[in-house]
C-alpha cells in the first residue's frame, strides 16, 4: 500500500514540476528578468514560505523532544532535574534553526534589492 | 524599519552636541552596553565590600544563588577545578542577562538586539575557549583537526575547521535572532493594540532572556570542556 502511494505521490510531483513553467509570465524581447514588482512579490513569497516551513518543522521536532522528556521524567522522577536541563538545551538548539530562517527572512525583506 | 534610540543615547548625543556643535550619532547598542557595565560596577563593587559571611542580607543571598548555579554548571560540564573560569563566564551571563532584560525598562533598547554586540560576545567566547585549549595543551591542541587515523586529515581538517567556525556564528545569531525577534514582536503588538496585548508578551520576553543567557553560557562551557578534554 505504501509503495503504491509513494509511486502516486512521486508521479504527481513530476507532473507538477513539468507543468510549473507554464505559470511563468510571458516575457517580451529585451525585457530584463528583474522587473522590480516581480522581485518584490517573489521576495515576500519566499520569506513567508521559508518561515512557514521552518516553523512547522521546528514545531514537530520540539514536540518530539518534549514528549520524550516527559516520558523519561515519568519513568524516572529522580532524574527529573537532569532531564529538564537536557530538554531546555535541546529545545533552544532546535529553536535556533528556526531563528536562522527568520534572520534570512528579515535580510530578504529589509534590504533594497536592486529597484 | 527605523532604528529607535534609547533615551540615554539621545541625552548623550545632545550633551556632546551642546559642547562641540555637531551631533555625534553615538551607536545605540554601545551606549547602552557601556551603561550596563558602568552601572553594575558602580552598584556592585561597593556592595561587595559590605557582604558578610555570617549574616547575609537578601541581596547577597540572591546573588549567591546566581553564582552557585553557574558554579554548579561549571562543575557539571567541565569538571573539578573549573571554578577559576567563573569570572569570564559569570561576566558573560550577567552582561547578557542584563542586556536582554533592560528592554523592559522604559526608554532602553536592548544592546543584544543588534548584531554588533552578539557577534562581539560570540567572538569573545570563541577566543576564550581556544585560548584555554592552547594554554592547556600547547600545539597538541591542533591534533583534534587531524583525527585518529592520521591519513584522514584531508577530510577531517575542513570538517573540523567549519564546525569550529560555525560555533561563534551560531552563538551570536541565536542570541541576536531571539532578542531582536522578541523585541520587534513586542513593538509591533504595541502598535497594534497598546493596552493589554504587550502585557502578555512581557513574561515571554523575560523567559526568552533567561533561556538565551542560559544557553549561551552552557554552550560556552561545553566548548571549553571540549577544548580541554582532548588529551587530558
Amino acid at each position: 500500500m505504501s509503495r503504491k502511494k509513494g509511486l502516486v505521490a512521486l508521479s504527481a510531483l513530476f507532473l507538477i514540476m513539468v507543468a510549473a513553467p507554464a505559470m511563468a509570465a510571458p516575457m517580451q524581447d529585451g525585457d530584463l528578468a528583474t522587473n522590480p514588482e516581480d522581485v518584490k512579490v517573489s521576495i515576500a513569497f519566499a520569506a513567508a514560505l521559508a518561515m512557514g516551513i521552518a516553523s512547522g518543522l521546528c514545531g514537530l521536532a520540539q514536540g518530539r523532544a518534549v514528549s520524550a522528556a516527559c516520558e523519561g521524567m515519568a519513568r524516572n522522577p529522580s532524574a527529573g532535574a537532569q532531564i529538564r536541563g537536557s530538554l531546555i538545551l535541546g529545545l533552544v538548539l532546535i529553536e535556533s534553526l528556526a531563528i536562522y530562517t527568520l534572520l534570512i527572512g528579515l535580510v530578504l525583506l529589509f534590504l533594497n534589492w536592486g529597484t | 524599519m527605523e532604528h529607535e534610540l534609547s533615551t540615554i543615547t539621545i541625552l548623550l548625543n545632545s550633551l556632546v552636541a551642546s559642547f562641540t556643535g555637531n551631533d555625534p550619532q553615538l551607536p545605540d547598542q554601545g551606549v547602552v552596553a557601556w551603561f550596563i557595565v558602568v552601572l553594575s560596577t558602580v552598584v556592585f563593587v561597593p556592595m561587595s565590600r559590605r557582604f558578610s559571611i555570617d549574616e547575609p542580607g537578601w541581596v547577597q543571598q540572591m546573588l549567591e544563588i546566581g553564582v552557585e548555579s553557574i558554579n554548579a554548571m561549571l562543575d557539571g560540564f567541565i569538571g573539578p577545578g573549573a571554578r577559576k573560569y567563573f569570572p569570564v563566564l559569570g561576566g558573560f551571563a550577567f552582561f547578557i542577562l542584563a542586556s536582554n532584560l533592560i528592554t523592559n525598562v522604559p526608554g532602553f533598547q536592548p544592546p543584544t538586539a543588534d548584531l554588533n554586540t552578539t557577534v562581539a560576545l560570540g567572538v569573545m567566547s570563541f577566543l576564550f575557549y581556544n585560548y584555554l585549549g592552547i594554554r592547556a595543551q600547547g600545539i597538541g591542541y591542533a591534533k583534534q583537526f587531524i583525527g585518529d587515523p592520521w591519513w584522514m586529515f584531508p577530510l577531517m581538517i575542513p570538517i573540523e575547521v567549519l564546525s569550529h567556525l560555525s560555533r561563534p556564528l551560531s552563538l551570536s545569531i541565536r542570541l541576536f535572532g531571539n532578542i531582536f525577534a522578541e523585541h520587534t514582536l513586542a513593538s509591533v503588538f504595541f502598535i497594534l493594540l497598546p493596552f493589554g496585548l504587550p502585557l502578555v508578551f512581557a513574561p515571554l520576553g523575560v523567559f526568552v532572556a533567561f533561556m538565551q543567557t542560559f544557553v549561551f553560557v552552557m554552550l560556552s562551557m561545553v566548548y571549553i570542556a571540549g577544548a580541554l578534554e582532548h588529551g587530558h
